[in-house]
């Protein structure tokens, strides 16, 4: 374990050239210079010796370029499969109920799948932000469903506060799951508290008829919350602290 | 429910540090490499526990970045080390923290080469080679118990793991800052690119001697000499020594520890520039250098340097700046970040000369540093010195390499022996890695 083994330091003996041109050398077994792409000159043993010597073995870099480029082709192939899925759709769509224009709630939705995969996968933000995300957007494209379909006004009466109450189950399970660190979620809680309380007040506005959904929702939310500020208080106040540090 | 474990610790970012977590991403990782090549090839195992002992003592580096509702700020990370890997991607590639337990460096490894990548809102240069320094230290003691049985177990004595915001500390409230930097373009060295993510490494290793000589003969230090061919080579290859309305602007970051005597783990620096802006045609390299040694120099005083870094201090500290919520901040610095991104041609940092304790020097090759692009900065150079030898690393995304052939042309030219080193793989490579997954 604590000596080098010979196979291995034999490989680090990289052949060396020189360039006529640059009159540099060079730790490389190619034939012409990386600088000017001139044809090199071989060094005799005892000069590659000499250079060792002064500048040690050299240290090549792996051959990265080969790397699996896996996950980007997997993107590309569900992308693929949705479009074509979406085309058979219209196609179905227009020949079967030419009246009502499901098929672009079927667009909708595989693009607003399809968007968040790329963003989970790609965007570096933490977990509780990307729910938080998550969850807005879920709300906004469920209204815009509705609106688009009639507005019969279900998304702001049952889908949003479902998406608040399953928010709320999220946030729970979440600090369940990471119960050190359970205040990291504080701020994805305050959302849902605001939410419930935006919900309430579009009764008041009279955008909703039905009370009952929005008040469990509301209610939920707040024994949560309440909860979390009762037994958590100074872990919580910390936890605003600094994220509201300014 | 609130548990019995302590409150994590956690930090403001300090004034570089704001914009990194801003503008970084897949396109841009705003991460530094400093490497160590040992003389023997690395074990995984004894590199990971290495990071793991490493890891836990040194704070600034145990920290994951968190987004609160007017700032950034750090907060102590509990996850398990990142693992260690075999280098697997270009120089420089972005770290992406939900994949590497939310720490922002990363440890890779490559036969002798041990690479600790560093995203730069967590410390500057010298903070990543103090880490770098013991995690070879605490490598080699795990690798070579017998030898280095007399050495102790724990990090070197005289080490600071000071987490001082220096630029806070130093910062002169109520003076008049004159604007630091200016807005005025600069050449942008555009071509070919390479396809997206691929950088090109060429190494050049010297002899710190010869390049003494050749400096003092042209009235420089090293650092004012090695700025000065490269801002040549960019003149002579990109412009062919054709006069330009634009200059030559050559960020090169100037490390503020010494002239305020702080030993703090997070950056602490300043950027001045080495400006050239040929007005007529055929300057000579000695003209060139001319030109850059007295634009160093007269930006390198102490004056200077204060100014720059009270100017930037003094934005951060505006008051009516502070409690516009982040995501409006972030809006605003992407904007200004991208309207100053054309002000610099390139960058050449200095990290400095790395000095090792005697055991352990035997077991270290040499030491380098290499940047990652940045907007308008298609080219970049990194310094490193250890052991007699100084290191100049070029990193580019360009496809063509006329510029890094006249840079060490030219220092050749000076009598300088020069031995390069790049990231091209090299054919008898693929025969070892074959003959080695054959066995």
């Amino acid at each position: 374990m604590n000596t080098v083994p010979r196979r291995q330091a034999k490989k680090r003996m990289q052949q060396m050239n020189r360039c006529p041109q640059c009159k540099v050398i060079l730790y490389s077994d190619n034939e012409t210079c990386p600088l000017c792409q001139c044809v090199v000159e071989d060094m005799s043993r005892e000069e590659q010796e000499a250079v060792r010597a002064r500048y040690g073995a050299g240290a090549p870099y792996p051959n990265v370029q080969k790397r699996q480029r896996w996950l980007r082709f997997a993107l590309k192939l569900i992308l693929f499969v949705m479009i074509l899925t979406e085309g058979l759709l219209i196609l179905i769509n227009h020949y079967t109920t030419s009246g009502f224009c499901w098929s672009a709630i079927t667009g909708a939705s595989m693009a607003y799948g399809y968007l968040f995969l790329l963003y989970w996968i790609r965007h570096d933000s933490g977990f509780a932000a990307k729910v938080g995300l998550q969850m807005l957007f879920t709300m906004v494209i469920l209204y815009a469903i509705d609106v688009l379909t009639g507005d019969y006004g279900w998304a702001l009466q049952w889908a949003v506060p479902g998406v608040i109450l399953f928010g709320d189950g999220i946030v729970f399970t979440l600090m369940m799951l990471n119960r050190s660190l359970w205040f990291s979620y504080t701020l994805l809680l305050l959302l849902m508290g605001i939410c419930s309380a935006a919900i309430i007040g579009l009764y008041f506005a009279g955008k909703i008829s039905s009370l009952v959904l929005p008040v469990i929702c509301a209610a939920v939310t707040g024994v949560f919350l309440l909860a979390t500020i009762t037994f958590g208080e100074r872990a919580m106040m910390r936890e605003l602290g600094r994220r509201f540090h300014i | 429910m609130a548990g019995r474990r302590k409150q994590p610790a956690w930090a403001k970012l300090d004034n570089t540090a704001l914009l990194f977590p801003v503008i970084s991403g897949e396109g841009m990782s705003s991460t530094y490499r400093i490497c160590a090549t040992l003389t023997e090839p690395v074990q995984r195992e004894l590199l990971q526990e290495a990071e793991e002992k490493v890891l836990a003592q040194f704070l600034t580096f145990r920290m994951r970045l968190k987004m609160g509702f007017f700032w950034y700020y750090f907060e102590e990370n509990d996850r398990k080390a990142p693992e260690v890997r075999e280098e697997n991607d270009f120089p420089g590639a972005y770290i992406n923290k939900s994949r590497n337990n939310h720490y922002m460096f990363r440890v890779t490894y490559y036969r002798c080469r041990i690479n600790l990548e560093v995203f730069h809102a967590l410390t500057d240069g010298y903070g990543g080679l103090i880490f770098l320094k013991e995690l070879v230290y605490q490598y080699l003691r795990l690798a070579h118990p017998k030898e280095l049985a007399e050495e102790k177990d724990r990090l070197s004595t005289g080490i600071f793991l000071d987490q001082e915001d220096s630029y806070l500390k130093n910062f002169k409230r109520g003076a008049d800052h004159a604007v630091a930097y200016g807005s005025r373009k600069a050449v942008v060295l555009k071509g070919e690119m390479r396809p997206k993510g691929e950088v090109e490494v060429i190494h050049g290793y010297f002899p710190i001697e010869q390049l003494k000589a050749a400096s003092k003969a042209h009235g420089a230090t090293i650092n004012q000499y090695l700025v000065g061919n490269f801002v040549y080579a960019m003149y002579r290859e990109y412009l062919k020594g054709a006069p330009s309305k634009l200059p030559i602007s050559c960020c090169v970051p100037v490390d503020l520890r010494k002239l305020y005597d702080s030993h703090t783990m997070k950056n602490f620096f300043v950027i001045i520039s080495a400006k050239f802006q040929p007005e007529k045609e055929e300057y000579s390299r000695d003209e060139v250098l001319g030109f850059v040694i007295e634009s160093l120099k007269k930006q390198q005083t102490k004056e200077n340097l204060e100014n720059i870094l009270s100017y930037n201090v003094s934005n951060e500290q505006n008051k009516f700046l502070r409690p516009i919520p982040v995501f409006l901040k972030n809006i605003a610095i992407r904007q200004v970040y991208n309207a100053s991104a054309n002000t610099a041609t390139a960058t050449m940092t200095n990290v400095g000369n790395v000095e090792l304790r005697e055991p352990y020097r035997p077991y270290v090759e040499h030491f380098y540093a290499m940047l990652a692009m940045s907007k308008g900065q298609n080219m970049k150079g990194a310094i490193c010195s250890y052991n007699g030898t100084l290191i100049v690393t070029l990193t580019s995304c360009l496809a063509d390499m006329s510029i890094q052939k006249r840079f060490f042309q030219s220092i050749t030219q000076d009598g300088v022996e020069a031995v390069v080193e790049t990231n091209e793989y090299r054919a008898s490579q693929a025969g070892e890695e074959k003959d080695a997954a054959d066995e």
